[in-house]
């Protein structure tokens, strides 16, 4: 039975998910949930599953087997609402190139029936704390990807959704829009009604942002919980989330000899 | 024995790194998407497979181009057999420097159009990039570029260099005619891959960089977009009024033979006058042969052919490397937003998109200045409103047929922003009705140009009016046939046409059930004409409507259902 927002589903709910590209197996079993007022993590390496994982949450991959529930509801059987309720920034910002940020954003509040005074107000607000307001005439081909990336974030928060999927939101973007997008996923889920799964794999980001995290390697969670629970986890009660990362992940051994062996050769 | 390894700046290394360079190409005119990661599973599992699957597409689409300069070689070749055989009346030497001069005016229109459809995909794969950042000589670097432009016409300008000469020595027996056309093929080969190279950069830097917003820079972006059309409208215009052009140049040689002789002096008549002399020895009647401002012609063209050449081989990199010229008065005022309808922003959307898409602009411009170039020769050419009258339902005849290929090509300005679109709540029902509808638009416009330059001739505009309503339901009809079918091939594959290029074997396969609904009802007109012409516009609208009927149950059946 779908569900509203608010109601005692949490926003996601993944169990035993499967993502195989033939004979690739992308995400292997991985049940997380996330629940309301929490920004929740994904760290891993590149190919660890982070972005397949969030392509079957918005729509963009079919899982092979197992369930997923955005708000309470299952993505294949309710695209157009779970649509309506996650707002996406994807890993690459592909963009309409011909559109400048401008008609870009009317053509997304547009699909989103967004109501035009809101739509107005919101997007100036972003365009001036991003400081692109001077490029919203300016086609998106012209535009660097840093300017590119917040218009994808802008794009994300229009319709205030119940779920933000953001796959390496920070990527390009300068020092002070980090702080500034940082500061606003805070607060934007601190009414414990909305919440947002982050991808990454800057672990320092994961750390000052996420109340929990999930580590994936080779499409496997192998690791999940706050900061101080992943510790324990690792046995490693004093190490940093770098060291616990590694650890989980069974990285570290490998690290230490690629350096040597880097060390040697330069 | 060890391989000697060629030298960085050598030829065979730089024809080796165009040859990646072409791969790298191919494989981005075809999966434009693969950045959004929605390739189809058998392709991420083999990459190697995906990469030769996307070679084999663009030979594919090159073989296509080829054959259609095969038709005009033939066709033109069949042409300088007949002489005389079509009633035209022009001397036969000018009819046979006509008719290669046509063969290398369509040649050209065909060149340049396939350059404009691939050369801003040359900018826009941004693939020069990592190359100039290697430790490569500039020279090498151009020089890639350069066998890289030479790869993608080298099909279609084989066959025009080989069968273009042979075709025309063998029509008229002669092997001096097929020697002395070459020169005129290769001139034209050169000129239309500089014109293509040259006003695709134009439009990148001048019009895809160009600002919105404003009604003089969208009127600017269309002027632009009219330069766009020209080979394509020459190529129809050429094909439609080939008689009526040859006819119209042998009053011209009767009657006003200074204009005639100019004429003969403009490219490429020189290139055709030259071998028709070879085919028809002594026949000179204004003696051009033994004047100056002929060999100056000729010399002239040469030199201009030379210039391009050289252009060629130092523009593609330069160009490659391109930006869109960023757009200057932006002002720190935040721009007022406009909210429409689903529907309508995917319209919008799309008319945006595609008057800032070279290979798609000049699709929508075709079927309007189609309708102009026929409503004007209707009011200008026709003698009475009955045969007026003709002239435009064969205008909007042509402007709906014209439109069955606004389907793949709307749908494929999706290209890397559909990745996006399919993670918003859009039906497929939507997406669906803003592309058709879109393409029903052109055909109103064009239909309505039509109706305005003919009002004044047709007696009585209400049969042309009732004739162009009941064929929209067609038009709409097969719009939604052909989406229904590139939308099925999206969700199984993830990949939308790119271009029409590179795709262009699907576009035909696309296209032809978007003819078949479209034309069906134009039978039932021309079948109700012969029987009772009071049964042919209702024939014609109750079987549109029924095709509109099929194809809307199938295409936009399943309510709810998501992009």
């Amino acid at each position: 039975m779908p569900t509203s927002p608010g109601s005692d589903s949490p926003p996601l709910q993944v169990e035993d998910l499967v993502i195989r590209y033939g004979s690739v197996v992308a995400v292997d079993g991985l049940s997380l949930s996330v629940n309301p007022g929490e920004i929740y993590g994904l760290l891993g390496s590149n190919g660890a599953g982070k972005s397949s994982t969030i392509k079957a949450v918005v729509g963009l991959v079919k899982p092979t087997s197992g369930s997923l529930r955005v708000t309470g509801l299952d993505p294949a059987q309710h695209a157009m609402e779970v649509k309506g309720r996650v707002g996406y920034v994807p890993e690459t910002p592909l963009l309409y190139d011909a559109l400048s940020p401008r008609e870009f954003l009317e053509f997304v509040g547009s699909i989103r029936r967004i109501e035009p005074a809101a739509l107005a107000r919101r997007a100036q607000e972003f365009a001036d704390a991003l400081q692109i307001t001077s490029d919203m005439d300016r086609p998106l081909a012209t535009l660097s990807n840093g300017a590119r990336q917040k218009v994808l974030l802008m794009v994300a928060f229009l319709h205030l959704p119940p779920l933000l999927v953001l796959d390496e939101p920070f990527n390009n973007l300068d020092p002070r829009s980090v702080r500034i997008m940082k500061d606003l996923l805070q607060s934007y889920v601190r009414d414990g009604r909305r919440a947002a799964l982050f991808s990454t794999h800057t672990v320092e980001v994961a750390q000052q942002l996420c109340h929990r995290m999930g580590i994936l390697d080779h499409g496997k969670l192998t690791g999940e919980g706050t900061f101080p629970e992943l510790k324990q986890q690792a046995a490693l009660p004093d190490g940093s989330l770098e060291e616990v990362y590694l650890t989980l992940t069974s990285e570290q051994e490998s690290v230490t000899r690629a350096v040597r062996l880097l060390a040697e050769e330069a | 024995m060890a391989r000697t390894v060629p030298p960085p700046d050598s030829l065979r290394e730089a024809w080796s790194l165009a040859g990646v360079i072409y791969q790298e190409f191919s494989f981005q005119s075809i999966y434009a998407l693969k950045q959004g990661n929605v390739l189809d599973p058998s392709s991420s599992q083999d990459p190697l497979k995906a990469v030769r699957k996307a070679r084999s597409r663009v030979a594919q689409s090159k073989l296509m181009v080829s054959l259609l300069l095969l038709f005009v070689i033939v066709a033109g070749a069949f042409a300088l057999t007949r002489g005389g055989a079509f009633g035209i009346r022009l001397a036969p030497v000018d009819y046979a420097t006509s008719v290669i001069a046509g063969q290398l005016l369509l040649l050209f229109s065909l060149l340049w159009m396939t350059g404009l459809q691939i050369a801003p995909t040359l900018t826009n794969s941004r693939i020069f990039n990592l190359l100039a950042t290697l430790p490569l000589p500039e020279r090498q670097n151009r020089r890639v570029a350069t066998l890289l432009l030479l790869h993608v016409f080298d099909a279609p300008a084989l066959t025009a260099l080989v069968l273009l000469p042979l075709a025309d020595g063998l029509a008229t027996g002669s092997l001096s005619v097929g020697l002395l056309v070459l020169p005129g093929t290769l001139l034209t080969v050169v000129l239309a891959a500089a014109v293509a190279l040259y006003t695709a950069s134009f439009f990148v830097a001048q019009v895809s960089g160009s600002r919105g917003g404003t009604r003089g820079n969208s009127a600017l972006r269309w002027a632009y977009l009219l330069l766009w059309s020209l080979p394509s409208l020459a190529i129809t215009g050429f094909v439609s009024f080939s008689s009526q052009i040859l006819n119209t140049l042998g009053l011209w040689e009767v009657n006003n033979p200074l204009a005639f002789q100019s004429l003969l002096l403009v490219f490429p008549f020189p290139f055709g006058y030259l071998p028709a002399q070879a085919a028809l020895p002594g026949q000179d009647p204004f003696h051009l042969l033994f004047g100056l401002p002929f060999w100056l012609a000729i010399a002239a063209y040469a030199a201009l052919g030379v210039l391009a050449a050289r252009w060629l081989f130092t523009a593609p990199m330069s160009v490659s490397l391109q930006q869109p010229k960023s757009s200057r008065g932006a002002t720190g005022t935040f721009p007022p937003l406009r909210r429409s309808s689903p529907t309508g922003a995917i319209l919008q959307k799309d008319l945006r998109v595609a008057s800032r898409t070279p290979g798609y602009a000049f699709l929508i411009l075709l079927p309007l200045l189609d309708a102009f170039v026929l409503g004007l020769s209707s009011y200008v050419a026709a003698p009475g409103p009955a045969a007026a009258g003709h002239y435009a339902l064969a205008a909007v005849t042509v402007a709906a047929l014209l439109a069955t290929f606004f389907g793949p090509a709307f749908f494929a300005t999706e290209v890397l922003g559909y990745s996006f679109t399919r993670t918003l709540p859009i039906s497929r029902r939507t997406l669906l009705l803003g592309k058709a509808s879109l393409i029903v638009l052109i055909y109103t416009v064009a239909s309505l140009l039509v109706m305005g330059l003919v009002a004044f001739r047709v007696g009585n505009p209400v049969p042309f009016l009732v004739f162009a309503l009941a064929e929209l339901p067609a038009v709409l009809g097969a719009a939604v046939l052909e989406l229904g079918v590139l939308f099925n091939r999206a969700e199984r594959t993830g990949i939308p046409l790119t271009n029409l290029y590179s795709g262009a074997w699907w576009t035909m396969l696309v296209v032809i059930p978007g003819l078949v609904v479209a034309g069906i009802p134009l039978v039932f007109y021309a079948v109700g004409q012969y029987y009772h012409t009071l049964w042919a516009v209702p024939s014609m609208a109750l079987s549109a409507l029924a095709l509109l009927t099929v194809t809307g149950l199938w295409a936009l059946g399943g309510r709810g259902r998501a992009a």
